[in-house]
């Protein structure tokens, strides 16, 4: 079986399969990559989902992972409350932050 | 045997080889000498028949454009698309081939218009199979992310014959292919 990994323009990794296309790449490649696609997406997920927080996320990643979760927070035409403790919503209430 | 025997015999052997290489579209230059039909064998392209499959996983929720995905310089004529979901652990490969056995087995005109037919396989338990009228663009329900956890949402799976590339993208407000997921996909091709 042929395994490929598809980059745009840019040099980005857009995509890996199988069959025709892109630049063919090993087995051992190909699982290593899947790999960490399905690891981000869950990343982005479970960000999305208020289960991690952007610390969570390996440093490397964090800029995708965050820009991915804005992206889909924007897809949905709304983004969640931002949750705020009892000492920013006194500041905010008194005057002193930014709501 | 005499001499002129054998040599007739090796020139018409000679002649039936070239007939049967050009017969596989490979050409036979003039003054080809018999060590040379071998080469001209080894250049033959594998027959694969007219069926191509293939598969992608998004690494992320955007547009995913697959170079020289087929062989040939015109479109297909039966485009498919399904997801293999890993919760389900039902629908793979075979279920695509089964599906399209299906497809073939009740008669699926693949010549009339001379148009290319979308059709996605859905994994979903009702099966849904949904042909789309034919178009430059191919339009087909498959599995993307869309707000409000509706599985389902037109996504376009665009064949250009010209380079060879496929390319599918959801529809603007469609929601966005789903990362890691993997998707299946074959072209049955007119030969």
């Amino acid at each position: 079986m042929r395994y490929y990994a598809q980059y745009n323009d840019s040099g980005k990794l857009i995509a890996i399969g199988t069959g025709n296309g892109g630049v063919e790449i090993t087995e051992a490649e190909y699982n290593a990559l899947l790999a960490e696609i399905r690891e981000k997406a869950a990343l982005v997920e479970q960000l999305y989902n208020g289960e991690i927080t952007i610390d969570d996320v390996p440093t490397e990643w964090q800029e995708e992972i965050q820009r991915r979760v804005n992206e889909r927070i924007a897809a949905e035409g709304a983004a969640d409350e931002q949750d705020l403790s009892a000492e920013e919503a006194l500041n905010i209430i008194l005057g002193g932050g930014n709501a | 045997m005499s001499i002129q025997t054998e040599l007739t015999r090796l020139t018409n052997a000679k002649a039936a080889i070239q007939t049967a290489i050009e017969g596989k579209g490979v050409t036979v230059p003039s003054g080809t000498l018999l060590d040379g039909m071998a080469a001209l064998i080894e250049s033959i392209e594998a027959g694969g028949g007219n069926i191509v499959f293939g598969s992608f996983v998004p690494s992320d929720s955007s547009e995913i454009i697959i170079e020289n995905a087929f062989p040939y310089d015109y479109a297909p004529a039966i485009f498919g698309v399904c997801e293999f979901s890993p919760l389900l652990d039902y629908y793979d490969t075979s279920h695509a081939v089964t599906r399209l056995h299906s497809l073939i087995a009740k008669g699926f005109d693949t010549t009339a218009n001379d148009k290319t037919y979308l059709y996605s396989i859905i994994s979903s338990p009702a099966n849904k199979r949904t042909p789309v009228c034919e178009n430059d663009v191919y339009r087909s329900f498959a599995p993307t992310f869309r707000p409000g956890n509706s599985l389902y949402n037109l996504m376009e799976g665009i064949i250009d014959g010209a380079t060879r590339n496929l390319r599918f993208k959801p529809l603007s407000g469609g929601g966005a292919l789903i990362a890691g997921r993997t998707y299946y996909y074959f072209l049955i091709f007119r030969s």
